[in-house]
Parts: C-alpha cells; sequence; structure tokens
C-alpha cells in the first residue's frame, strides 16, 4: 500500500515537474525579450528619445486616446456583458462569436474595413456629423485612433466582463427583485456595485490594448507626426529609418506602461487578463 | 540596377483632372504623402515639391491629410476613397486601379544600386546573382512592376 502511495506521489511530481517546466520556458522566453531590449539601449537614448517632441507628443496622444478608449469600452462592455450572461435568445451564440470577431481578424484588416466603412454614406455622414459636433472630422484625425483601438478593445472588455456577470450568483438580483426592486434597479444597486473588480479589471485591459494598438491605426489614422502618431506608430517609424536605439527605447516605455497596468490590477487584487 | 519614378496617382478615370503638382493646392482636395523624415519615398516627395517651390504652400494649404511610411499604404488609402491624391513610387502602383500622372521633369527618381559587402565570402555568388537579375528579359518584367532599368546605361 506505503509503495503504491509513494509510487503515486513520484509520479504527481514528475507530472507537476513537466508542467512547471513548460511555465519556465515560456517564462524565460518572455523575461528574455524583454532583457534582450533593455540591454539594446542605454538610459541616455531613452532620455534622448523621451527629449524629441514629437515622441513626447506621440507618448502623451496615446495616453489620452487609450484612456478614453477604455471608458468607452467599459461602457459598451458593462450591458453587453451583462446581457449575454444573463439573457438566452435566438441566436445567442452567433451573436458571441460577432463579439469576437475583432479578436481573431488580423489587426490590418480592422483598420482597412473601418477606413472603407468610412467612405460609404453612412461613413461620410458620421464624418459631417463629427465635423459639424467637434469640428473634427474622422478619418485621419484623433477620433480615428480612439475608434481603431475601441473596435479591438471593446472585445477583450465585453469578454473579461461576461465571465464577471457569470460567475456572480444570479440569486442575489432575484432577492433584490422580490423585494420589490425593478431589473434596472438590481443592476445598478446590487449587480454593478458587486461587480467592480471585473470593471476594473476589463478597463485596465482595455487601456493596455489600446495602448497597444498600431495595424488599425496605421492604417485608419495614418502616422502623421505631431498628430496621429501614437507610440507603436513611432516604433515602426523609427524601425523604417533603422533608428533600433529609439525604436527599442519606446518599446521599453510602452512595456512599461501595459506592466504598470497588469501591475496595478493585480495590486488590486484583480483578475487582469484572466 | 534600376530606378523608381515618382508619380502622382488619383483616382480611377482622374475625375478631378489633376494633371500636375500645382494641382495639389486646390481647395479641399485630399492629399496623402510619405512621413519625410522617416521614409525615402517621402524625403523625395519633400525635395520635388520644395524643387517646385510648393511644399510651403502644401502644408498651410492643409490639404495634406495624412502621413504614411510607405507608399504602398497610401496607394491603398487612396483606393478606399480617402484620399484624392498622393505621391508614391511607380513599383507601388502596377497593380492598382489608380490614375498614374508621369511628373515628367518636375518629378524625381529614387536609383536602387546593386552592392555586395567587401568582405563577403560569397562574391563571386553574389556575382552571378547580379548576372542572373540582369539577364535578358529581366528588363521587361522590371519595367512591367513599374521600375525603370538603369543596368548598364
Amino acid at each position: 500500500m506505503n509503495a503504491l502511495r509513494a509510487g503515486r506521489r513520484t509520479g504527481d511530481r514528475i507530472f507537476f515537474a513537466t508542467l512547471t517546466c513548460f511555465g519556465i520556458g515560456y517564462i524565460l522566453l518572455i523575461l528574455g525579450m524583454l532583457l534582450a531590449d533593455a540591454s539594446f539601449t542605454t538610459p541616455a537614448a531613452l532620455r534622448a528619445a523621451l527629449d524629441k517632441p514629437e515622441i513626447r507628443h506621440a507618448f502623451g496622444l496615446s495616453f489620452i486616446t487609450a484612456t478614453i478608449t477604455a471608458i468607452l469600452s467599459i461602457w459598451f462592455a458593462v450591458p453587453i456583458g451583462y446581457l449575454m450572461a444573463r439573457r438566452n435568445f435566438p441566436g445567442k451564440a452567433l451573436v458571441d462569436a460577432v463579439f469576437d470577431i475583432p479578436i481573431v481578424l488580423p489587426p490590418m484588416v480592422i483598420g482597412l474595413s473601418l477606413l472603407i466603412l468610412f467612405q460609404t454614406d453612412m461613413g461620410q455622414h458620421m464624418e459631417r456629423w463629427s465635423t459639424e459636433l467637434f469640428g473634427v472630422g474622422i478619418t485621419y484625425e484623433v477620433p480615428s485612433i480612439v475608434l481603431a483601438q475601441f473596435a479591438v478593445s471593446c472585445a477583450f472588455a465585453v469578454r473579461t466582463l461576461r465571465v464577471t456577470f457569470e460567475q456572480m450568483d444570479p440569486r442575489c438580483e432575484a432577492v433584490a427583485c422580490t423585494l420589490g426592486c425593478s431589473s434596472r434597479q438590481a443592476f445598478w444597486h446590487v449587480v454593478l456595485p458587486a461587480a467592480w473588480k471585473g470593471v476594473l479589471s476589463a478597463g485596465l485591459l482595455a487601456l493596455a490594448r489600446a495602448l497597444g494598438e498600431f495595424g488599425p491605426v496605421l492604417v485608419f489614422s495614418g502616422a502623421t507626426r505631431m498628430k496621429t502618431e501614437v507610440l507603436p506608430s513611432t516604433v515602426f517609424l523609427e524601425l523604417s529609418v533603422g533608428d533600433l536605439e529609439a525604436a527599442v527605447a519606446v518599446s521599453l516605455l510602452l512595456v512599461t506602461a501595459a506592466v504598470g497596468c497588469l501591475v496595478l490590477g493585480r495590486l488590486l487584487g484583480l483578475r487582469v487578463g484572466r | 540596377m534600376c530606378s523608381n519614378p515618382l508619380v502622382l496617382i488619383t483616382q480611377p478615370g482622374n475625375p478631378l483632372a489633376l494633371r500636375e503638382l500645382e494641382d495639389l493646392l486646390r481647395p479641399d482636395l485630399r492629399v496623402g504623402l510619405a512621413d519625410p523624415d522617416k521614409s525615402a519615398l517621402g524625403s523625395l516627395s519633400r525635395q520635388v515639391l520644395q524643387r517646385a517651390q510648393l511644399h510651403q504652400a502644401l502644408e498651410e494649404s492643409g490639404n495634406v491629410r495624412v502621413w504614411t511610411p510607405t507608399g504602398d499604404m497610401l496607394t491603398n488609402q487612396l483606393l478606399t476613397g480617402s484620399l484624392d491624391a498622393a505621391l508614391v513610387y511607380a513599383s507601388n502602383t502596377p497593380k492598382a486601379k489608380v490614375h498614374v500622372v508621369t511628373l515628367g521633369p518636375a518629378g524625381a527618381r529614387a536609383r536602387q544600386p546593386w552592392a555586395a559587402a567587401r568582405l563577403s565570402p560569397h562574391r563571386l555568388l553574389l556575382e552571378r546573382l547580379y548576372q542572373a537579375l540582369t539577364a535578358d528579359g529581366q528588363r521587361a518584367q522590371f519595367e512591367g512592376l513599374g521600375f525603370g532599368w538603369e543596368a548598364g546605361s
């Protein structure tokens, strides 16, 4: 009996050691890439990159647009996630698949699709509406950056929030309703306060995702310096002229910002990206 | 070995009848250019516009809607209808359904040189590659893709 138990314990150890090897291998790859980037640049190169006015502009624009994108993503993802978690309707599987399209589409295709959409009659109408309302059009202007980031980031926020709502016990809302709440009141006063961690996680994930968005922004917004250039575009522009040091310096800024978002999420006890 | 002329592209059929660089200053025209500091095409475009004394005026006109890093992206952006005109290399256009305006003496061309590393251990191999690239029949292929032929000239 003891021999059998010892044999099983050894087998378990080998099993978990194998799993650990896979984990360590992947962690080494990720850390190796970051260390290689860090070793390729110097603090002086990082400072020089940050001193360039166009990079400072791209830095500010990236954070402003990514923040707006994260807020918009939450705004849309909360109702969509709740609806998908709580309601069954015909064609739900199809609708669910549609929400995942931005995740599986190649980024360039999203940018191209947006560009084509905004040349249609409906798109032109929206351009005029935006110009009248905000004094600025959409295509090749700052709003196009937010739209391109939103098209992708919102899908990740929807997925995160759907899981959040699915994991919450629907009995709480049911009890609230038996005590006289309408569904809307139960949602605002019971569900949403209980889901704040999921909402924040989805927001941080959308923010990190928007910061790194490149393909759709390049096609739909261009990379006009001091106008629509965001940090990922800067990396591409610097690479295209062989200024690898500047490209790596900007990449490290992006990595730091994204890791900052994820660490902040962990510190708040959130499950960002999980 | 070959060259790549700068051309002005417009929508199919050239509905706005754009014929020369000066036409880029027309009111409300949507123009796309390559980034002048981050791409050879953009730098060449800036030189051509400066030589024609249009660079400043074009910037002030507000007609330049977008800068992109490459000519092929400008071609595709124009094809979607989001631009009226763009300055690109001729090699960015052969399969695109756009109207191509050659710029003649006002234009410019990028020369594509051939070079082999002095210390390369494969110099003979590279020499054979050069011979293959410049062999009979190759010229038509380069020209068919929009390049000019410079080898031996």
